[in-house]
């Protein structure tokens, strides 16, 4: 009995400790519902999986694309699946203060690309490609993959994301998004996969939100 | 749901001379109802679809977000889980609909040999179709960071309503410098009932089975679901940048009014009880040692329980990129425990290690998820040794669970590995193989024939060996994965079909006990449907 008592004790200072843990941790976000996008998109936003990093993504892209999910405009399969739901309730001004509050966040590059076709990818992304007509990315989204208001950051982005992204323009889903799509529709299936690599690879450069 | 264990011996009654025929057209009759109502309900008009209806309300996602093929669950699933059922996103907390859901689970079991006496009082040798289940569910935020999974189930094998799978959790995020932690703390009332992957056992493959047979099933390690429902389980948690997963705690014994609360099956032993009360009665050897806890005002209950604290850990790695997720892990759990509840002889010490790995694919329309999990027991059975030389000293009957052993020290091995292809998320097909190998052991498993009478031989096997293996084959429809019915769209549901094939049984093939029962005999088709709202 004396141990079963012993072992109880060690039970409740286990439970002790951890509630002391909890209440001591400090939660960054309790005003807005982050852990509703965290829970997908990782902890730190950084992505998880096939959901993209949004942690030091552009405040206007990012209201825009929730308003673009809300109206059904982004509509790859994807998208339909988690996202459609995810921002049925999400009223304008929580979608305002969850763009804001995950631009806050430094980005990580996901470095997950083919080395091997970086440089190809940093041409390409650097000078278009005349012969098929497609213009620079640089023009846009800036030397380092930034992006400026609502054009996105796609430094650092997940290959995965960003070749699914660029061959769902090709598809034929979120047509909308110009001049993405046309864009896309130039660009063959060699160069989706260099752009993707190189753009996983840059790393973050602060210019703000 | 997790899986159902077979109904203790004491629910298993003795059906009288009911005609098979009769009962065979009777069972087919249901069997036409339940598909009927099931195509029925597949028929209707189709909207969004879900999990766990509540859970699916909660956070405004469909099925597939969470689940490959329900209950199996994808990374978000278990980042769900280990967040304390709390994501949002959907519905708020009693935003109209009370965070609660309900599962009907109608079945039809069908063995290769009917069995030699009906499984339960009212079924058949073979050819019972049922409503094998019923449950009603909590699943959702209870409030903050506090959710709840809990399950009340109706089993109609056992005949019993009571506390099925719970897991009650609290759950934070924080960051230090560079480290995400995901943090959390559990109470449940199983080992491994907490646990996100679908390696461990309490939502292992495979995920519906017959609580009706058959007849003849290998032993399980001790967190095999030896101990589900009946103990109290505290653990610690941490998820480190959304990879390295730790978890350590342990369980209690559920004390008996908190067991009979909650509605626990316990086994019973009448026949063990008054032979232990005639010999006291008459002879007197039996007053100190032992002590039966579970004989008196509170009733009858010789279920293995424990002995103090069982220390419980888990760790595991799970690196996810793209569409890939792999999961490489171990886990261990050390319970003491009073075979059949009696104390006095010592107490059995197990030792289970496991070893899990994990492999997903997920993406539309494919899902493919490779599992494999290995528990090693090894066994100090001091108790069951010392009860068994107890019972053959005095001649007593053999206790209902255990009945002695002839080692001291066993070993039991358990492995399952299976392979599941799921398509656009509504149909799934999958293969397991499992395997049970231990140490000999006369009195354990050793058949009562040849004049080898109880209670020295209390197992089913000629070679005294508790070793079995066979496949399960498993396709399901999942109808509403791409869309319920508008009026409840919430609405889930999943018909299987289920066959195992049984390669080896109590360590033979062909007559393995000596009473010309063979491995093959148990083979089990099984007919599901899963309906939840």
């Amino acid at each position: 009995m004396q141990r079963a008592r012993r072992d109880q004790r060690t039970g409740s200072g286990l439970v002790a400790a951890l509630l002391l843990l909890i209440a001591g941790a400090a939660s960054a976000q309790d005003a807005l519902p982050v852990r509703n996008c965290t829970w997908c998109h990782g902890s730190s936003a950084q992505g998880f999986m096939f959901a993209p990093r949004l942690a030091g993504q552009r405040t206007a892209y990012i209201e825009r694309e929730l308003a673009s999910f809300a109206a059904h405009a982004r509509d790859n399969p994807l998208s339909q699946k988690y996202m459609w739901g995810a921002v049925a309730r999400l009223d304008p001004a929580t979608a305002q203060g969850l763009a804001v509050y995950f631009s806050s966040l430094a980005p990580e590059a996901a470095a997950d690309g083919q080395s091997g076709l970086a440089a190809t990818g940093k041409a390409i992304y650097d000078n278009g490609v005349a012969v098929d007509n497609v213009a620079a990315c640089i023009a846009c989204h800036g030397p380092n993959g930034e992006g400026v208001r609502d054009i996105p950051r796609l430094g650092g982005l997940s290959y995965v994301y960003l070749k699914r992204r660029l061959e769902q323009w090709n598809q034929g889903y979120h047509q909308s998004a110009k001049p993405m799509p046309l864009v896309a529709k130039s660009l063959s299936a060699n160069e989706v996969e260099a752009l993707a690599s190189y753009l996983s690879f840059v790393q973050f450069v602060d210019v703000g939100r | 749901m997790g899986k159902q264990m077979r109904p203790p011996e004491s629910f298993a009654g003795v059906v009288g001379s009911r005609d098979e025929a009769v009962g065979r057209r009777q069972a087919m009759t249901a069997l036409s109802a339940v598909l009927i109502a099931a195509c029925l309900f597949v028929t209707i008009a189709l909207d969004r679809a879900k999990a766990l209806p509540s859970f699916a309300r909660q956070t405004g996602q469909p099925c597939a977000t969470c689940h490959t093929a329900f209950p199996e669950l994808t990374p978000f699933g278990r980042r769900f889980k280990l967040s304390g059922y709390t994501i949002g996103g959907g519905e708020g907390l009693w935003d109209g609909k009370p965070p609660l859901a309900a599962m009907l689970v109608p079945t039809f079991t069908h063995t290769r040999k009917g069995q030699d006496s009906p499984p339960t009082t009212d079924t058949h040798t073979n050819d019972n179709a049922v409503m094998q289940q019923v449950s009603v569910f909590y699943g959702g935020k209870i409030y903050g960071n506090l959710g709840a999974f809990i399950q009340g189930t109706y089993d109609r094998a056992s005949e019993h309503t009571f506390l099925d799978n719970t897991d009650i959790r609290y759950a934070d995020t924080a960051k230090f410098g560079k480290l995400d932690l995901l943090f959390g703390a559990t109470v449940h009332n199983g080992p491994t009932v907490q646990d996100v992957w679908n390696t461990t056992p309490a939502w292992g493959s495979p995920y519906v089975a017959s609580t009706l047979a058959p007849q003849f099933a290998p032993p399980g390690t001790q967190i095999e679901g030896n101990l589900a429902g009946k103990v109290i389980g505290t653990t610690a948690y941490a998820l480190f940048n959304d990879v390295v997963y730790v978890e350590a705690g342990g369980y209690h014994n559920m004390s008996m009014p908190l067991k009979r609360a909650l509605g626990v099956p316990c086994a019973n032993n009448d026949a063990w009880v008054y032979a232990v009360l005639q010999n006291d009665i008459n002879n007197n050897p039996l007053n100190n040692p032992p002590y039966y806890p579970w004989y008196g005002p509170q009733g009858l209950c010789s279920s293995d329980s424990l002995a103090g604290f069982a220390p419980y850990w888990r760790v595991a790695i799970e690196p996810n990129w793209g569409n890939h997720s792999l999961m490489v892990g171990a886990f261990g759990f050390y319970p003491r425990i009073y075979p059949g509840a009696v104390q006095g002889f010592g107490v059995d010490r197990y030792t289970d290690i496991g070893f899990d790995a994990q492999y997903q694919y997920i993406d539309d329309p494919h899902a493919v998820t490779l599992k494999f999990s290995r528990i090693v027991e090894h066994q100090q059975l001091n108790s069951t040794f010392n009860q068994g030389q107890f019972v053959n000293t005095w001649g007593m009957p053999a206790l209902s669970s255990n009945g002695g052993s002839q080692n001291i020290s066993n070993r039991l091995v358990s492995l399952r590995a299976t392979a599941q292809y799921v398509w656009n998320r509504t149909i799934a097909a999958s293969v397991s193989y499992f395997s049970v190998r231990g140490t000999p052991d006369a009195q354990l498993y050793g058949a009562s024939v040849n004049g080898n009478p109880p209670p020295l031989y209390n197992g089913n096997s000629l070679s005294n060996s508790p070793n079995a293996r066979g496949l399960t084959f498993e396709a399901s429809y999942m109808p509403f994965s791409n869309g319920g019915p508008p009026a409840w769209p919430w609405a889930n549901a999943k018909i299987g079909v289920q066959y195992t094939h049984y390669l080896q049984m109590n360590g033979g093939q062909d007559n393995f006990d000596g009473n010309f029962h063979n491995a093959r005999d148990n083979d089990t088709l099984f007919l599901y449907s899963w309906i939840a709202f």
